[in-house]
């Protein structure tokens, strides 16, 4: 008891209380999450608004003699003629490595039952992105443990790349795996509109890949007001500048920025602002790009953190000349782009290369990455040429079928199932081993099986190999044949052992 | 329906400056611009009616002061509270209320300025301290 008295006179030592000048409104309508104020006439634009409950709001617009506020928290306890208090503060979230592992809404609020999260900083939502004095460019990889990505579309430290396709096509799938492949860099999975179970689904799955320690699930679900939906990306965004500012690398997933810009045209029609193409407000390319421009990667000076953001926008019917898909296709470091077809066909993840591009990725994939991996994207843009036109013709001379086969072999390697991860030193020797055509001599059914037994003869035989390219970072020459030995004679063993040795082997 | 709207708001301007005779409002004024308003279409004329009487009320707001206490104040201090805060601002109009739950002290609200001296805020305040 004691205790608690000494903690409480601590905690109000130093507390003066005085007469306070504030700045009051009066509720004049409220209704859809949004409330019209009389009075307010020092607010400022974003400012936190203080009803009465203990309940937020933000004034976003400020006319000439009333102030149109959207209501964070409860708006069936606020009734016409309620005072409301502009409190001279804008939106501040806690943030802090106590925030690891734990679910949360956008304003801070734990969701997961695990208690109140108790953090030392707070950072305001709203921030200007870092500017170009402040940030170096982008040199480190951030590997998505997806071999397709990995080696074709590489994503830097820093980057921003749209994940972009139709429902269904594994958008999340990708982002949940980037989240499994990560040692060091702190994820945070901001969830936007989507539903509660989906989530839950999600939560299970990290925590069962033992991926959750290293995330922060910020969630505004589909039954959460428009004004945390709009809120949502701001927060996650904000606790990955904290992780950044302190010399971290992080990464956000927002998923997914079209039900983000859906909540954002709610509430701007619900503040009677003027629409304008689809119905969305004219600032709402503002409202994507001010978001995705606070990540990048700061240089040594700043701390050198990086925060990489990986936006998801979900299309109709392969449409990405929508508005909103075309305004954020513009504004991030280039696009991996998800096609329902290549889905049903069995291609999973179900990535079209040919539309998917990086932009500044390249600049960071490691020596022995883009020395294996650099002819792949032209390749398969051949094979798949030479298959569309193969369709039409029955005889081909042996150099277009050989390269068709290898293009089949190629595509099935990039197969992988979700939520395994590859590490990227066997990314390196598998899309190694299919690009010198080692894998022509294995039939397209057998190439999966075949990837697995290879790769745990390599964990047994080429430890040395694996260990040089994943710290050295190349494939050396000595590695290379020692490779090639290795590769041949397990090539000969398996085929042996499958009693399928072709006869021109 | 543009050009309508900044018609109206200059034809609104014009009817609330000729409302007041300095601070005070001018009733007979009043009265004659609500009939005239009254003459217009009806729908244009409800919206502009409409649009003058918030505009009106916003304006005696800003000079309408209210003062509310814990317990009945004395007249002399009623006029000490008003002759301060007419020093900063000009008062047309004085409420006064007694509000047993500000517990000690008094509040004072001109326009959309609030001061709050009482001891009500002053342990929400304390509450806040402790609890974060």
């Amino acid at each position: 008891m004691a205790n608690v008295v000494t903690d409480i006179e601590n905690q109000i030592k130093n507390l003066k209380t005085k007469a306070a000048r504030e700045n009051v409104g009066t509720v004049t309508e409220v209704g859809d999450g949004i409330a019209r104020i009389e009075g307010l006439s020092e607010v400022g634009s974003s400012e936190l608004v203080e009803f009465p409950n203990k309940i937020f709001g933000l004034a976003l617009n400020l006319e000439q003699y009333n102030v149109g506020a959207v209501i964070l928290g409860d708006f069936t306890h606020i009734k016409e003629g309620d005072t409301v208090r502009a409190t001279g503060n804008v939106l501040k979230i806690p943030t802090g490595p106590e925030l690891l592992g734990r679910v949360i809404d956008p304003l801070g609020n734990p969701l997961d039952g695990k208690g109140p999260i108790k953090t030392k900083q707070s950072y305001p939502v709203e921030k200007i992105a870092p500017g170009v004095i402040t940030r170096q460019v982008i040199n480190t990889p951030l590997q998505t443990g997806i071999k397709a990505i990995d080696a074709m579309i590489p994503i830097g430290r820093g980057q921003r790349e749209l994940i972009i396709g139709d429902r269904n096509t594994g958008k999340t799938t990708i982002a949940i795996d980037t989240i499994i492949n990560q040692t060091d860099v702190t994820c945070i999975y901001v969830a936007i509109g989507q539903k509660t179970s989906k989530v839950a689904q999600l939560i299970a799955k990290l925590e069962e890949k033992d991926a959750l320690k290293h995330t922060i699930v910020v969630l505004a679900s589909a039954s959460d007001q428009a004004s945390l939906q709009y809120l949502a990306p701001y927060t996650g965004c904000t606790i990955g500048e904290y992780f950044m500012d302190q010399g971290q690398d992080a990464l956000v997933i927002y998923d997914d920025l079209s039900k983000h810009a859906v909540a954002y045209r709610q509430m701007s029609l619900l503040l009677r602002r003027p629409s304008g193409r689809e119905a969305y407000p004219g600032d709402v390319f503002y409202l994507h790009s001010r978001l995705l421009e606070r990540a990048g990667r700061l240089n040594k000076d700043f701390g050198g953190g990086s925060l990489t953001a990986l936006p998801i926008i979900e299309t109709q019917a392969n449409d990405v000349a929508a508005y909103i898909p075309t305004n954020v296709i513009s504004i991030t470091d280039g696009q991996i782009y998800l096609e329902s077809d290549l889905f049903y066909a069995g291609t999973r993840p179900a990535i079209n290369i040919g539309l998917s591009v990086t932009r500044v990725g390249s600049a960071a994939q490691t020596k022995a990455m883009k020395t294996v991996a650099g002819r792949l994207k032209f390749d398969l843009a051949q094979f798949r040429e030479l298959q569309a036109f193969a369709q039409f013709s029955s005889d081909l001379d042996e150099g277009t079928r050989s390269q068709i086969e290898r293009g089949r072999r190629i595509t099935e390697v990039l197969k992988q199932s979700p939520y395994s991860p590859v590490p990227v030193e066997e990314q390196v020797i598998i899309v190694w081993a299919a690009s010198k055509g080692h894998l022509d001599k294995i039939t397209l059914e057998q190439v999966r099986e075949f990837e697995d037994k290879y790769l745990q003869h390599l964990r047994a035989k080429g430890k040395k190999i694996l260990e040089n390219v994943k710290v050295e970072e190349v494939l050396s020459e000595t590695d290379e044949k020692a490779l090639e030995k290795l590769t041949d004679e397990f090539v000969k063993t398996f085929n042996h052992s499958l009693g399928k040795v072709k006869k021109n082997a | 329906m543009l050009r309508n709207k900044r018609q109206d708001t200059k034809v609104i301007n014009a009817a609330i400056k000729a409302s007041f005779k300095g601070l005070e409002i001018n009733q007979s004024e009043v009265k004659r611009i609500v009939k005239l308003l009254n003459g217009y279409p009806k729908a244009r004329a409800i919206q502009m009616l409409n649009l003058y009487l918030k505009r009106l009320k916003n304006v005696l707001d800003q000079t309408h002061l209210t003062i509310e206490s814990s317990t009945k104040l004395s007249q002399g201090e009623l006029k000490l509270i008003t002759d301060k805060i007419k020093t900063k601002q000009p008062v047309t109009e004085i409420d006064y209320q007694v509000n047993p739950s500000l517990i000690g002290g008094f509040k004072v609200k001109i326009g959309d300025k609030l001061i709050d001296s009482s001891v009500n805020r002053q342990i929400t305040e304390i509450g806040e301290a402790i609890y974060g």
